[in-house]
């Protein structure tokens, strides 16, 4: 029984959406495709956090952290990080007592160690990456840098 | 009062038209699916969008992540359209079908559920209970248990992100089923309660607004009013029940959800000022959470409310699909009539079993024989009427026509054999030309103007400017009472049945007005058999036989004029009935 006989436009609206599953499923289809295809092409890097602390050696300020294996390359300083987060280069890592002291690269480096107000710091240090997916699904959007 | 349906009880009666659109309710599900994860996924996917510009300045990220948020958007608009192409797709096809299967019902139903039946209730329910139906389905069951999926994952989320807020939520949600619980048994009560008051309610109206000039007649408006306003109170207090039982359940839901999204954005805000989430978690958590309490607990607790109201609507549906219909006519045989000879055998039938109606009726009408059947009010007279033709199943004996028992012969047969011509005439909201076509569609042009030309009612039909195209009843011209007996017995001329039966059909016609109509039943009747179920003498005088019933059985028979002389209780019977009519000579 067809209600919709009156509207020409509408019935063949109707018809080709409710006719078959073909049009709608092909929708979903592609629209998962694309989805699909974006999120994992899209990636996000995996960013651990350090704890860190200022220290003076040879009356340059450094930073030093516990843990022994530390990449060197970009990293994200902080005291707090809803107030100021500073992008820099650590340029050097070398063994330091149970840790690491990590240099940063040139004059930004030391400008930022001098402009930090507290003793306790936290590196953001991207390692490797993930599918913008993986950040949806099993991290909820936590963890990413 | 209705039975009381549970969720899966209203799944169950429900199913078969579910089954019907099977696979469009399906894809319906599944766009609406998609429609929560995408709901679910927004935030998470704009709190990664803000981290990264927020923290790391990473542009790059940021533009690709808003380009899928772009697109999930579009997508999601998209395909919000096309589920609402399915919604009001599924919505007309579901309601449409329940309501034919009631209308069949109805248009099925014995005589005995059709006098239990009341109008009001009967419109209430084909009219608005089955939209509730669909409402069900689409409301109860699908966007429920989505809101439970969509409950579920942003619980799981809000753990991922920070267990304690997870927990938080988690210890306030069995109160809430506890809430829900209590209230939506007060209402359910208060919602049959109401239901039931409404119907009544609605029936009287039906009477009331059909019998207005015997009200004002009768000088009753008064005892009316007060019981129009008795209607209207006993209405109105239970709908302040049910309004304050539904208002306090959401009312506390709400204050238990705001402690809870107080308590999540108290969590929030110590976790950010620790710094163990970020700007965009505190976004996510805060979204989740205030979803979780409006998408899904307010939204289901809002849900098992309407479900309690709309699950009595559907047992009304259900009650009524469940009366007994004409399908318990056991009778499978084709009747065919020839001569037309009536032969009621040691007939029994009581409408209630303790005050039978007939009581061993013996007749025998041969064919082609006018048979008056007269008798005091309540004396069995329009029972035999309906028992001849399969309206009541008789308890005992036997009906035949032309020697084939009624009872074996199917209703379709036997009704297009026996016509009826009653005192209340159907007439619809048609033309002419429909009313008439009624009783036998496959009629011709020349046919219809043959039969009214035989019903008398040529003349005025001729005289009209549109003549069969005319449009009569309500919205079209009135008929006076002479004209609708002649439609009808045009009618029965398109029909043509072997068997005839005038159920008091001119009792309420003018004398002037009856003799004329009784010229053209003169005519209708030659050559076929007849029953006059008669409260005049002229009407009884029109036939060759005439019985008396008394008590539920034949009391005397005869020629009417040889009746008129020798028997004294038909004498009596007509000489009361005359005075009564005002139709003494």
């Amino acid at each position: 029984m067809n209600l919709y006989q009156k509207n020409a436009l509408g019935r063949k609206y109707i018809r080709l959406v409710t006719g078959s599953p073909f049009i709608y499923l092909s929708f979903l289809a592609c629209m998962l495709a694309l989805f699909l295809f974006l999120t994992i092409s899209t990636k996000v890097d995996l960013i651990k956090t350090y704890q860190a602390k200022l220290v003076n050696v040879n009356e340059t300020p450094v930073l030093a952290v516990d843990s022994t294996d530390f990449p060197v390359g970009k990293a994200f300083l902080y005291t707090n990080k809803n107030k100021n987060v500073y992008p820099v280069h650590i340029q050097k890592a070398e063994p330091y007592q149970d840790g690491t002291l990590l240099h940063l690269d040139g004059n930004q480096g030391e400008d930022i160690l001098q402009s930090v107000d507290s003793q306790n710091l936290y590196l953001d240090v991207p390692q490797g990456e993930a599918t913008l997916l993986y950040f949806i699904l099993v991290k909820g959007g936590k963890g990413g840098g | 009062m209705d039975e009381k349906l549970t969720l899966f009880g209203g799944v169950k009666f429900l199913r078969k038209y579910f089954n019907k659109h099977k696979r469009n309710f399906i894809l319906f599900y599944i766009g609406w699916f998609v429609d929560n994860a995408l709901t679910v996924i927004a935030p998470i996917i704009f709190s990664i969008m803000i981290d990264q510009i927020v923290y790391y300045n990473n542009l790059n990220v940021f533009l690709r992540v808003s380009l899928v948020f772009a697109l999930m958007s579009l997508f999601s608009c998209i395909n919000y359209f096309l589920i609402y192409t399915f919604h009001h797709y599924l919505m007309s096809m579901y309601i449409f079908d329940i309501r034919m299967d009631l209308f069949n019902k109805i248009q099925t139903m014995n005589a005995v559920s059709m006098s239990r039946a009341k109008t009001g209730d009967l419109i209430s329910t084909l009219l608005y209970d089955t939209e509730e139906c669909m409402h069900f389905i689409i409301r109860n069951i699908f966007h429920s248990f989505n809101a439970l999926l969509k409950g579920a994952f942003y619980i799981t989320y809000i753990f991922i992100i920070s267990i304690i807020a997870g927990f938080t939520v988690v210890l306030f949600l069995p109160l809430v089923v506890y809430i829900t619980y209590r209230f939506g048994k007060r209402i359910r009560s208060f919602s049959d309660n109401q239901r039931e008051i409404y119907g009544g309610y609605a029936s009287w109206l039906f009477e009331i607004l059909r019998g207005l000039t015997d009200i004002r007649l009768l000088s009753a408006e008064k005892n009316v009013r007060r019981k129009f306003i008795g209607f209207q109170r006993k209405l109105f207090q239970v709908d302040i029940k049910t309004k304050l039982a539904n208002l306090t359940s959401n009312q506390i839901i709400e204050g238990v959800s705001l402690l809870l999204q107080l308590a999540v954005f108290g969590i929030c805000a110590y976790l950010a000022f620790l710094g163990e989430i970020t700007i965009g978690n505190v976004i996510v958590l805060m979204t989740f959470t205030f979803a979780l309490k409006d998408q899904c607990i307010a939204y289901i607790v809002r849900n098992i409310m309407e479900a309690q109201t709309r699950l009595t609507r559907i047992a009304r549906i259900k009650r009524f699909m469940s009366m007994e219909d004409e399908s318990s006519w056991k009778g499978k045989n084709e009747l065919t009539v020839s001569r037309g000879d009536i032969q009621f055998q040691q007939v029994h039938f009581a409408y209630d079993p303790r005050k039978p109606v007939l009581k061993g009726l013996n007749l025998s009408i041969p064919g082609g024989r006018h048979v008056a059947i007269a008798g005091k009010s309540g004396c069995g007279k329009t029972t035999i009427a309906s028992l001849l033709i399969g309206l009541y199943e008789r308890h005992a004996g036997s009906i035949t026509i032309d020697g084939q028992d009624i009872a074996s012969c199917n209703l379709k047969s036997i009704r297009q054999n026996v016509g009826v011509v009653q005192q209340d005439i159907l007439i619809f909201d048609a033309t002419i030309r429909e009313n008439l076509l009624i009783g036998n569609p496959k009629a011709s042009e020349e046919e219809m103007w043959d039969a009214c030309r035989k019903a008398g009612i040529l003349t005025f039909i001729e005289e009209l400017p549109d003549q069969l195209d005319t449009w009569i009843g309500n919205r079209g011209i009135g008929l006076s009472g002479g004209q609708k007996q002649r439609i009808a017995i045009a009618r029965i001329y398109l029909k043509n049945p072997s068997v005839i039966v005038f159920d008091e059909a001119t009792s309420a016609l003018d004398r002037e007005t009856e003799e004329r109509i009784h010229d053209a039943w003169r005519e209708l009747l030659r050559g076929r058999t007849a029953i006059v179920i008669a409260h005049r003498l002229s009407s009884v005088m029109l036939c060759d036989h005439c019985v008396l019933i008394e008590d539920g059985v034949v009391k005397e028979e005869g020629h009417p004029e040889q009746l008129l002389e020798t028997s004294e209780p038909f004498k009596k019977l007509f000489a009361v009935n005359e005075v009564a009519t005002g139709n003494v000579h």
